[in-house]
């Protein structure tokens, strides 16, 4: 992608990213109440069968969102954590 | 500051509030035991949980438990609802006090909202609940150090385990509940002065009741029209962006929420045992995953399809020996006939559902409560989208092969309204068990009893109907998304619990508060529309009734069997003179182009009562008796010959003809009723009515139209 915006949605299972910014949509008030804030660590857990939704640890929590939802989530640079 | 010394008031009602999956209800459970009732908010169709918690032998304290939720922006009916009775719109003013449950593990997303009421300026007091689960995660909150920062008391508990409930009950004896300092300075987010314009306006004390009147100033039916148009001015004037100011409040309330956090909780490095992560494994395996879920679904379907009919014939057994004993000691007469024919089955038809609601939402219970309904949706959330559907739908749907009535009110756990709403509009679509007689009368008639290669040709066509019950339910599904307007946040953003051992008595108490609500309302809409078709089926105009049954002449040698003849051919000719009967000959013009007669048409109209009566019905028209084998019926409606043409009434046109009508046609007051109850209106049931009988009119016309 010649865009160097990362997303949400991009990453691979067990990847962890830093929230960046929530990009400003109808979701973005949702997003922010569950607590994507930026600064927060994102893990991605599961991506569900069909490649949708995917299931994100958050915090002490763990939510689910569709790809176009992870869309607008932007993070950082991502590194893949060995575990 | 005035709070301190101010005094409390008599506490009377108290809200329980709190975010989705805190162990509300369980809290709720404990208070309230069976004191519970469920009503309703007016203009929503959300249900108004209300308990009454009893303080001493003579002091009960109303406890209203509010719909669970993240926020309190305009956004779902759950949200309005809270807005409304946390601001005193309801009937019943403002509650004195607010009991907020917060999960502990989980401590910042339940604050952003309880923080948010504390800002309203009604007393609180906060239950950190799910202790346990927090210590498994190494976190530990310094009570009293979240009570100095938050100034309202704070209880631990954990409420499955019973676990902090003494504590809960003591601080609403002793009425500890605190009004909290501001959290929020709202004018941090809107100008000051527009804040003192709408407090004015609207004669509020806080700024934040005045920063919530703004969210919600698009939401009609809130405030006197004068009002709401100066506010709607007032908005537009200072160019506020509504969801903008929702933002902004949301990254300064989290901020602080942090703040005040790292100084209470201490995080120890405990070696997770991470149960929910190593059932995730298996539970969302793109293989595993499914083939748990398919067998769930399976269960459930058996458990509402064959389970259930041992406590239902009990029912109905019950219902028909009532009638008769009624009969025995009530002297004959009008009277006796209206409660022994039209009452006692019409009670006993809304009984007969009983076993099914009490079974589906048991299960539905112990799936919501172990957190394993969230991963349904998980794993069918793709596969429903193209429908206009998302993964809630699929319990409710494939209950609706059971039965509709269930699965309509399951749809409640749909979030989103137009799912739900669409749900609910397809669901009967869906093969239920009261078509299974039909199908099976029908098929044996005009599908020969044949194999082709493996398969018996009977069997496909019974199938056959199945899948064109789900095809019709998905077609419906996404016709309805295109037409039906309702503001769509067609978002998913769905928490994944952890996993938790189901609670039996939470279960068991949803079991009958369930039941209970569909006898007290859906049952009253049942019991009359059966007791005007008892009427139309029983009477007619008297010349003609005793015209009918002395039509039959009465056998010369009265053995058992010539008189049970008569008496079939008399109740025969009764229902044929009945104003059932004229209705059934009054629309055979309309229903001849689908290759029915009137005695067919007679059926069309009894069977509205519920599908399975068309059997019976047709049984007693052709004095077979109604408890015959559908043998017996079979034969019999094969030598049915028309008059003028001389050919089989039930050929094979008509046969698949009325095969699909079943199929589509709402046949089913019980339906009806229950979705004016979920729908809380009129307007659905009929435009759900009209589409599925013209759909089914339709089909059914062209199918004998093709085959005749």
């Amino acid at each position: 992608m010649s865009n160097s915006r990362f997303t949400a949605d991009m990453a691979t299972p067990h990847q962890k990213m830093e929230i960046q910014d929530i990009q400003n949509s109808d979701i973005a008030v949702k997003l922010l109440e569950m607590g994507f804030m930026p600064g927060k660590t994102l893990t991605l857990l599961y991506i569900a069968p069909l490649g949708d939704p995917l299931a994100f640890q958050l915090g002490d929590s763990m939510i689910a969102l569709r790809k176009k939802e992870a869309q607008m989530v932007g993070v950082s640079h991502m590194k893949l954590v060995v575990q | 500051m005035s709070y301190i010394t101010e005094t409390k008031k008599d506490l009377q009602q108290i809200a329980l509030v709190g975010v989705p999956n805190v162990g509300k209800s369980t809290v709720f459970n404990h208070l309230t035991g069976l004191n519970q009732k469920v009503g309703n908010y007016p203009g929503v169709t959300v249900d108004k949980k209300i308990g009454y918690f009893k303080v001493s032998s003579d002091k009960k304290i109303k406890i209203l438990d509010l719909p669970g939720t993240y926020s309190i922006f305009p956004r779902s009916e759950d949200e309005q609802v809270v807005f409304r009775v946390l601001n005193g719109f309801e009937k019943e003013g403002l509650p004195d006090a607010v009991l907020a449950v917060a999960d502990t593990v989980n401590l910042e997303r339940s604050l952003f909202f309880i923080t948010q009421i504390m800002d309203l300026g009604i007393p609180v007091a906060l239950v950190l609940n799910m202790e346990d689960l927090a210590e498994a995660h190494g976190i530990e909150v310094n009570t009293y150090q979240l009570y100095k920062q938050l100034g309202i008391p704070v209880v631990t508990s954990s409420a499955r385990n019973k676990k902090g409930i003494n504590a809960i009950e003591d601080t609403i004896r002793q009425n500890q509940f605190e009004k909290a300092p501001t959290f929020l300075q709202s004018g941090e987010i809107i100008p000051e002065k527009l804040i003192g314009d709408v407090k004015s306006l609207l004669g509020y004390e806080l700024d934040y009741q005045a920063l919530l009147a703004i969210k919600f100033v698009d939401e009609p039916n809130l405030l006197p029209q004068d009002k709401a148009d100066v506010l709607k001015e007032l908005v537009l004037e200072n160019g506020i962006d509504i969801q903008n100011i929702q933002i902004q409040e949301s990254n300064l309330r989290y901020k602080k929420i942090q703040s005040i956090l790292d100084k209470c909780i201490t995080r120890k490095d405990v070696r997770k045992i991470e149960i929910t992560r190593k059932l995730d494994q298996v539970f969302l395996h793109r293989v595993w995953g499914y083939a748990l879920f398919a067998t769930l679904l399976f269960l459930i379907f058996q458990a509402i399809f064959s389970w259930a009919s041992i406590p239902m014939d009990l029912i109905d057994l019950f219902f028909v020996e009532a009638g008769s004993k009624i009969r025995e000691l009530l002297p004959a007469g009008a009277l006796t006939d209206l409660v022994a024919e039209g009452l006692i089955p019409g009670i006993g038809g809304v009984a007969i559902f009983i076993p099914q609601i009490a079974l589906l939402f048991g299960f539905l219970a112990l799936l919501e409560d172990s957190g394993y309904m969230s991963r349904a949706v998980f794993l069918t959330d793709r596969i429903m989208r193209p429908f206009g559907l998302n993964g809630k739908s699929v319990v409710p749907l494939i209950s609706g092969m059971a039965c509709a009535i269930p699965a309509i009110m399951a749809t409640r756990n749909i979030g989103n309204r137009k799912d739900r709403l669409i749900t609910i509009l397809v669901a009967p679509f869906m093969s239920c068990s009261a078509r299974l007689p039909i199908y099976i009368i029908l098929i044996g008639l005009v599908v020969p009893d044949q194999r082709f290669w493996i398969f018996n040709l009977q069997g496909l066509a019974l199938m056959c109907m199945y899948l064109l019950g789900i095809a019709a339910a998905l077609f419906s599904a996404v016709l309805m998304k295109l037409f039906i307007k309702i503001k769509d946040n067609g978002y998913l953003v769905v928490e994944l619990p952890s996993y938790r051992m189901p609670r039996l008595k939470d279960v068991g108490l949803t079991m009958f508060e369930k039941s209970k609500t569909f006898v007290l309302e859906a049952g009253k809409v049942i019991l009359a529309i059966s007791v005007v078709l008892w009427v139309l089926a029983s009477y007619g105009p008297a010349d003609k009734m005793e015209q009918a049954e002395a039509s039959v002449v009465l056998p010369e040698n009265p053995t058992e069997e010539a008189m049970s003849d008569y008496e079939n051919k008399v109740a025969s000719k009764k229902l044929e003179a009945s104003y059932a009967g004229i209705l059934g000959k009054t629309i055979e013009p309309v229903i001849k182009p689908l290759g029915y007669d009137w005695k067919i048409g007679i059926a069309l109209i009894t069977s509205f009562a519920a599908r399975e009566v068309f059997v019976s019905t047709i049984a007693t028209l052709y004095s077979i008796g109604d408890e015959e084998e559908s043998a017996t019926i079979q034969d019999r409606l094969k030598k049915e010959v028309n008059s003028t043409t001389g050919q089989p009434v039930f050929n094979r046109a008509t046969g698949f003809s009325l095969l699909i009508f079943y199929a589509f046609a709402m046949q089913c007051m019980s339906t009806i009723a229950v979705v004016y109850r979920e729908t809380k209106g009129w307007k659905w049931p009929l435009v759900q009515t009209v589409y599925m009988t013209v759909l089914a009119y339709v089909s059914a016309l062209v199918v004998y139209q093709l085959l005749s």
